[in-house]
Protein backbone atom coordinates (compact mmCIF):
# COMPACT_ATOMS: atom_id res chain seq x y z
CA UNK A 1 0.00 0.00 0.00
CA UNK A 2 1.47 3.66 -1.24
CA UNK A 3 2.32 5.55 2.05
CA UNK A 4 0.32 8.80 2.44
CA UNK A 5 -0.48 11.87 4.67
CA UNK A 6 -3.61 10.72 5.40
CA UNK A 7 -2.32 7.38 6.30
CA UNK A 8 0.34 9.01 8.59
CA UNK A 9 -2.44 11.32 10.14
CA UNK A 10 -4.78 8.08 10.78
CA UNK A 11 -1.42 6.12 12.47
CA UNK A 12 -1.28 9.05 14.91
CA UNK A 13 -4.90 8.99 15.10
CA UNK A 14 -4.62 5.48 16.47
CA UNK A 15 -2.13 5.98 18.81
CA UNK A 16 -3.54 8.75 20.68
CA UNK A 17 -6.94 6.29 20.95
CA UNK A 18 -4.82 3.31 22.17
CA UNK A 19 -3.04 5.89 24.64
CA UNK A 20 -6.97 6.91 25.87
CA UNK A 21 -7.74 3.39 25.94
CA UNK A 22 -4.45 2.77 28.19
CA UNK A 23 -5.88 5.59 30.81
CA UNK A 24 -9.26 4.75 30.83
CA UNK A 25 -8.02 1.02 31.65
CA UNK A 26 -5.77 2.76 34.32
CA UNK A 27 -8.86 5.18 36.00
CA UNK A 28 -10.95 1.62 36.37
CA UNK A 29 -8.03 0.03 38.52
CA UNK A 30 -7.26 3.46 40.36
CA UNK A 31 -11.25 3.85 41.44
CA UNK A 32 -11.51 2.06 44.52
CA UNK A 33 -15.54 1.48 44.31
CA UNK A 34 -15.34 -0.04 41.28
CA UNK A 35 -17.14 -2.81 40.60
CA UNK A 36 -14.34 -5.92 40.36
CA UNK A 37 -15.96 -7.60 37.18
CA UNK A 38 -15.87 -4.40 34.88
CA UNK A 39 -12.77 -3.85 36.31
CA UNK A 40 -11.09 -7.03 35.38
CA UNK A 41 -12.83 -6.65 31.60
CA UNK A 42 -11.06 -3.35 31.29
CA UNK A 43 -8.29 -4.48 31.92
CA UNK A 44 -8.86 -7.86 30.11
CA UNK A 45 -10.00 -5.57 27.10
CA UNK A 46 -7.18 -3.31 27.10
CA UNK A 47 -4.48 -5.88 26.93
CA UNK A 48 -6.41 -7.09 23.91
CA UNK A 49 -5.88 -4.35 22.28
CA UNK A 50 -2.39 -3.44 23.48
CA UNK A 51 -2.19 -6.98 22.19
CA UNK A 52 -3.44 -6.42 18.59
CA UNK A 53 -2.00 -2.54 18.35
CA UNK A 54 -0.29 -1.15 16.65
CA UNK A 55 0.56 -2.91 13.35
CA UNK A 56 -2.45 -5.43 13.41
CA UNK A 57 -4.89 -2.92 14.41
CA UNK A 58 -4.06 -0.28 11.82
CA UNK A 59 -3.55 -2.43 8.66
CA UNK A 60 -7.08 -3.50 9.59
CA UNK A 61 -7.81 0.44 10.13
CA UNK A 62 -6.53 1.34 6.79
CA UNK A 63 -7.90 -1.50 4.97
CA UNK A 64 -11.63 -0.70 5.86
CA UNK A 65 -10.91 3.03 5.29
CA UNK A 66 -9.15 2.41 1.97
CA UNK A 67 -12.37 0.16 1.59
CA UNK A 68 -14.60 3.02 2.32
CA UNK A 69 -13.13 5.22 0.12
CA UNK A 70 -12.81 3.04 -2.70
CA UNK A 71 -16.95 2.23 -2.43
CA UNK A 72 -16.81 6.15 -2.67
CA UNK A 73 -14.97 6.61 -5.72
CA UNK A 74 -16.03 3.50 -7.56
CA UNK A 75 -19.78 5.04 -7.06
CA UNK A 76 -18.54 8.43 -8.53
CA UNK A 77 -16.70 6.58 -11.01
CA UNK A 78 -13.53 8.56 -9.96
CA UNK A 79 -10.43 6.74 -11.75
CA UNK A 80 -8.17 9.59 -11.66
CA UNK A 81 -7.11 9.85 -7.81
CA UNK A 82 -8.66 6.57 -6.23
CA UNK A 83 -7.42 6.70 -3.22
CA UNK A 84 -8.34 9.76 -1.77
CA UNK A 85 -9.78 10.72 1.69
CA UNK A 86 -7.68 14.24 2.61
CA UNK A 87 -6.86 17.37 1.16
CA UNK A 88 -3.38 16.41 1.36
CA UNK A 89 -4.10 13.63 -0.20
CA UNK A 90 -5.43 15.19 -3.41
CA UNK A 91 -2.48 18.03 -3.23
CA UNK A 92 -0.24 15.18 -3.08
CA UNK A 93 -1.73 13.26 -6.22
CA UNK A 94 -1.22 16.33 -7.76
CA UNK A 95 2.00 16.79 -7.28
CA UNK A 96 3.01 13.69 -8.78
CA UNK A 97 0.83 13.99 -11.54
CA UNK A 98 2.28 17.55 -12.14
CA UNK A 99 5.78 16.13 -13.34
CA UNK A 100 6.55 16.24 -17.11
CA UNK A 101 3.76 18.46 -17.53
CA UNK A 102 3.74 22.03 -19.27
CA UNK A 103 4.23 25.24 -17.04
CA UNK A 104 0.75 27.36 -17.92
CA UNK A 105 -0.87 30.28 -17.13
CA UNK A 106 -4.45 30.48 -17.62
CA UNK A 107 -5.59 32.94 -19.94
CA UNK A 108 -7.69 35.97 -18.64
CA UNK A 109 -10.49 35.63 -20.77
CA UNK A 110 -10.53 32.01 -19.84
CA UNK A 111 -11.19 32.78 -16.20
CA UNK A 112 -13.45 35.37 -16.50
CA UNK A 113 -15.80 32.88 -18.94
CA UNK A 114 -15.71 30.44 -15.95
CA UNK A 115 -19.27 30.59 -13.86
CA UNK A 116 -20.22 28.90 -11.01
CA UNK A 117 -23.41 29.07 -12.60
CA UNK A 118 -22.43 25.91 -14.17
CA UNK A 119 -22.81 23.75 -11.20
CA UNK B 1 -35.72 25.33 4.62
CA UNK B 2 -33.87 27.81 2.79
CA UNK B 3 -32.79 31.13 3.81
CA UNK B 4 -30.43 33.89 2.64
CA UNK B 5 -26.87 33.97 3.12
CA UNK B 6 -27.37 37.28 4.04
CA UNK B 7 -30.00 37.15 6.87
CA UNK B 8 -28.58 33.60 8.51
CA UNK B 9 -28.92 34.30 12.22
CA UNK B 10 -25.39 32.14 12.95
CA UNK B 11 -25.65 30.12 16.21
CA UNK B 12 -22.08 28.66 17.26
CA UNK B 13 -20.77 25.26 16.87
CA UNK B 14 -22.56 24.87 13.19
CA UNK B 15 -21.13 23.04 10.61
CA UNK B 16 -21.65 24.26 6.88
CA UNK B 17 -21.39 22.30 3.98
CA UNK B 18 -20.38 24.25 0.64
CA UNK B 19 -21.69 23.08 -2.86
CA UNK B 20 -19.48 23.24 -5.66
CA UNK B 21 -21.57 26.80 -6.85
CA UNK B 22 -20.36 27.96 -2.98
CA UNK B 23 -16.62 27.05 -3.37
CA UNK B 24 -15.85 28.11 -7.02
CA UNK B 25 -16.28 31.78 -6.61
CA UNK B 26 -13.80 31.53 -4.17
CA UNK B 27 -11.40 29.60 -6.94
CA UNK B 28 -11.93 31.97 -9.15
CA UNK B 29 -11.17 34.45 -6.84
CA UNK B 30 -7.78 33.04 -6.55
CA UNK B 31 -7.34 32.23 -9.96
CA UNK B 32 -7.81 36.35 -10.71
CA UNK B 33 -10.83 36.39 -12.20
CA UNK B 34 -12.66 39.79 -13.44
CA UNK B 35 -15.76 38.66 -13.10
CA UNK B 36 -18.22 40.73 -10.92
CA UNK B 37 -20.35 38.31 -10.21
CA UNK B 38 -18.09 35.75 -9.21
CA UNK B 39 -16.07 38.29 -7.21
CA UNK B 40 -19.01 39.37 -5.15
CA UNK B 41 -20.64 35.88 -4.39
CA UNK B 42 -16.54 35.10 -3.14
CA UNK B 43 -17.41 37.96 -0.78
CA UNK B 44 -20.48 37.05 0.80
CA UNK B 45 -19.70 33.40 1.10
CA UNK B 46 -15.88 35.00 2.68
CA UNK B 47 -17.86 37.36 4.87
CA UNK B 48 -20.38 34.40 6.08
CA UNK B 49 -17.85 32.05 6.91
CA UNK B 50 -15.85 35.05 8.65
CA UNK B 51 -18.77 35.53 11.18
CA UNK B 52 -19.30 31.39 11.22
CA UNK B 53 -15.83 31.74 12.63
CA UNK B 54 -16.21 33.84 14.76
CA UNK B 55 -19.27 31.79 16.20
CA UNK B 56 -16.54 28.76 16.53
CA UNK B 57 -18.42 27.43 13.17
CA UNK B 58 -16.27 25.90 10.42
CA UNK B 59 -17.46 25.06 6.47
CA UNK B 60 -16.35 22.11 5.02
CA UNK B 61 -16.95 20.51 1.63
CA UNK B 62 -16.51 17.06 0.16
CA UNK B 63 -13.70 15.52 -2.58
CA UNK B 64 -16.47 15.58 -4.86
CA UNK B 65 -16.24 19.54 -5.16
CA UNK B 66 -12.75 18.95 -6.54
CA UNK B 67 -13.93 16.28 -9.01
CA UNK B 68 -16.66 18.50 -10.27
CA UNK B 69 -14.12 21.38 -10.65
CA UNK B 70 -11.36 18.85 -12.51
CA UNK B 71 -14.03 17.49 -14.64
CA UNK B 72 -15.42 20.95 -15.52
CA UNK B 73 -12.54 22.33 -16.46
CA UNK B 74 -10.92 19.34 -18.60
CA UNK B 75 -14.31 19.33 -20.22
CA UNK B 76 -14.35 23.24 -21.37
CA UNK B 77 -10.44 23.22 -22.01
CA UNK B 78 -11.21 19.90 -24.70
CA UNK B 79 -13.38 21.28 -26.06
CA UNK B 80 -11.62 24.41 -27.00
CA UNK B 81 -8.89 22.19 -28.40
CA UNK B 82 -11.47 19.98 -30.68
CA UNK B 83 -12.66 23.19 -31.79
CA UNK B 84 -9.19 24.58 -32.87
CA UNK B 85 -8.46 21.75 -34.63
CA UNK B 86 -11.95 21.07 -36.06
CA UNK B 87 -12.54 17.76 -35.11
CA UNK B 88 -15.66 16.97 -33.20
CA UNK B 89 -14.19 13.62 -30.68
CA UNK B 90 -10.97 13.59 -29.11
CA UNK B 91 -10.77 10.45 -30.14
CA UNK B 92 -10.57 11.48 -34.39
CA UNK B 93 -8.17 14.05 -33.56
CA UNK B 94 -5.40 11.48 -31.70
CA UNK B 95 -5.94 9.57 -34.66
CA UNK B 96 -5.74 12.00 -37.30
CA UNK B 97 -3.20 14.10 -35.41
CA UNK B 98 -1.40 11.66 -32.65
CA UNK B 99 1.81 14.11 -31.49
CA UNK B 100 -0.34 17.22 -31.67
CA UNK B 101 -3.04 15.46 -29.54
CA UNK B 102 -0.78 14.31 -26.88
CA UNK B 103 0.67 17.97 -26.32
CA UNK B 104 -2.43 19.10 -26.28
CA UNK B 105 -3.85 16.67 -23.63
CA UNK B 106 -0.75 17.54 -21.55
CA UNK B 107 -1.78 21.15 -21.58
CA UNK B 108 -4.98 20.26 -20.68
CA UNK B 109 -4.21 18.35 -17.68
CA UNK B 110 -1.31 20.91 -16.68
CA UNK B 111 -4.52 23.43 -16.82
CA UNK B 112 -7.26 21.33 -14.62
CA UNK B 113 -4.07 20.91 -11.86
CA UNK B 114 -3.44 24.88 -12.18
CA UNK B 115 -7.20 25.47 -11.43
CA UNK B 116 -7.20 22.92 -8.60
CA UNK B 117 -4.60 24.63 -7.04
CA UNK B 118 -6.25 27.47 -6.92
CA UNK B 119 -8.99 25.94 -5.75
CA UNK B 120 -6.99 24.04 -2.85
CA UNK B 121 -5.26 27.60 -2.02
CA UNK B 122 -9.02 29.10 -1.85
CA UNK B 123 -10.15 26.17 0.55
CA UNK B 124 -7.11 26.51 2.65
CA UNK B 125 -7.67 30.48 2.90
CA UNK B 126 -10.78 30.26 4.10
CA UNK B 127 -10.67 27.71 6.34
CA UNK B 128 -12.75 24.79 4.51
CA UNK B 129 -11.72 21.77 4.94
CA UNK B 130 -12.34 18.95 2.44
CA UNK B 131 -13.49 15.72 4.11
CA UNK B 132 -14.60 12.43 3.80
CA UNK B 133 -16.85 10.13 5.59
CA UNK B 134 -14.22 7.39 7.36
CA UNK B 135 -16.63 4.99 8.45
CA UNK B 136 -16.12 1.28 10.00
CA UNK B 137 -18.55 -0.50 8.14
CA UNK B 138 -17.29 0.43 4.57
CA UNK B 139 -20.23 -1.76 2.38
CA UNK B 140 -23.27 -0.97 5.24
CA UNK B 141 -21.89 3.05 4.77
CA UNK B 142 -21.75 2.66 1.35
CA UNK B 143 -25.57 1.48 0.98
CA UNK B 144 -27.18 4.21 3.32
CA UNK B 145 -24.87 6.53 1.47
CA UNK B 146 -26.71 5.56 -1.73
CA UNK B 147 -30.28 5.14 -0.15
CA UNK B 148 -29.89 8.87 0.71
CA UNK B 149 -28.84 9.55 -2.83
CA UNK B 150 -31.41 8.01 -4.43
CA UNK B 151 -34.56 9.27 -1.79
CA UNK B 152 -33.20 12.80 -2.70
CA UNK B 153 -33.42 12.42 -6.18
CA UNK B 154 -36.68 10.60 -5.90
CA UNK B 155 -38.26 13.07 -3.90
CA UNK B 156 -37.14 16.11 -5.38
CA UNK B 157 -37.06 16.28 -9.62
CA UNK B 158 -35.60 19.78 -9.74
CA UNK B 159 -32.30 18.85 -8.03
CA UNK B 160 -29.54 16.59 -10.46
CA UNK B 161 -27.72 13.48 -9.67
CA UNK B 162 -24.50 15.40 -8.35
CA UNK B 163 -26.46 17.70 -6.18
CA UNK B 164 -28.14 15.16 -4.45
CA UNK B 165 -24.72 13.84 -3.70
CA UNK B 166 -23.77 16.51 -2.84
CA UNK B 167 -26.46 16.80 0.35
CA UNK B 168 -26.16 12.83 0.74
CA UNK B 169 -22.16 13.20 1.31
CA UNK B 170 -22.87 16.77 3.36
CA UNK B 171 -25.69 14.83 5.65
CA UNK B 172 -23.03 11.72 6.20
CA UNK B 173 -20.15 14.44 7.28
CA UNK B 174 -22.95 15.55 9.93
CA UNK B 175 -24.32 18.96 8.69
CA UNK B 176 -27.48 20.19 8.10
CA UNK B 177 -27.08 23.57 6.70
CA UNK B 178 -25.82 23.93 3.13
CA UNK B 179 -24.34 26.46 1.20
CA UNK B 180 -25.16 27.16 -2.55
CA UNK B 181 -25.80 29.71 -5.12
CA UNK B 182 -28.15 27.04 -6.97
CA UNK B 183 -31.98 28.10 -5.98
CA UNK B 184 -32.89 24.35 -6.87
CA UNK B 185 -31.92 23.45 -3.72
CA UNK B 186 -34.62 25.97 -2.26
CA UNK B 187 -36.70 22.97 -2.50
CA UNK B 188 -35.69 20.65 -0.68
CA UNK B 189 -36.91 20.84 2.95
CA UNK B 190 -34.75 17.67 4.81
CA UNK B 191 -31.64 20.24 5.02
CA UNK B 192 -31.35 24.16 5.82
CA UNK B 193 -30.15 25.36 2.41
CA UNK B 194 -28.43 28.70 2.46
CA UNK B 195 -28.12 30.84 -0.99
CA UNK B 196 -27.91 33.62 -2.75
Amino acid sequence: MKSSIGEARIKEALRARQMCARSSAHAVHSHPHENHKRRDRAFANSRLRNKRYPEEETQRKLKELNAAVANISKYLNVQQVPNVSFLDDVLLALELKQSGLPEVTLPQEFIDALSSDDF
Amino acid sequence: MATLLASFAHKPDTLFYLDTSAVFPLALQAAGTQNQLELDRARRVSAFLDHAKRNSSRGLCSVLVLEEIAAHIRNKTQRDALTRVRCDKWRDFCDTDPDNAEAEGKKIQATVLKMLTHTADALASAGITVEQPVVINAAEAGKKLRKAHRDFLRHYHAIDSMDALHMALGSTLGCKHFITFDKHWTSVTEIEVLYN
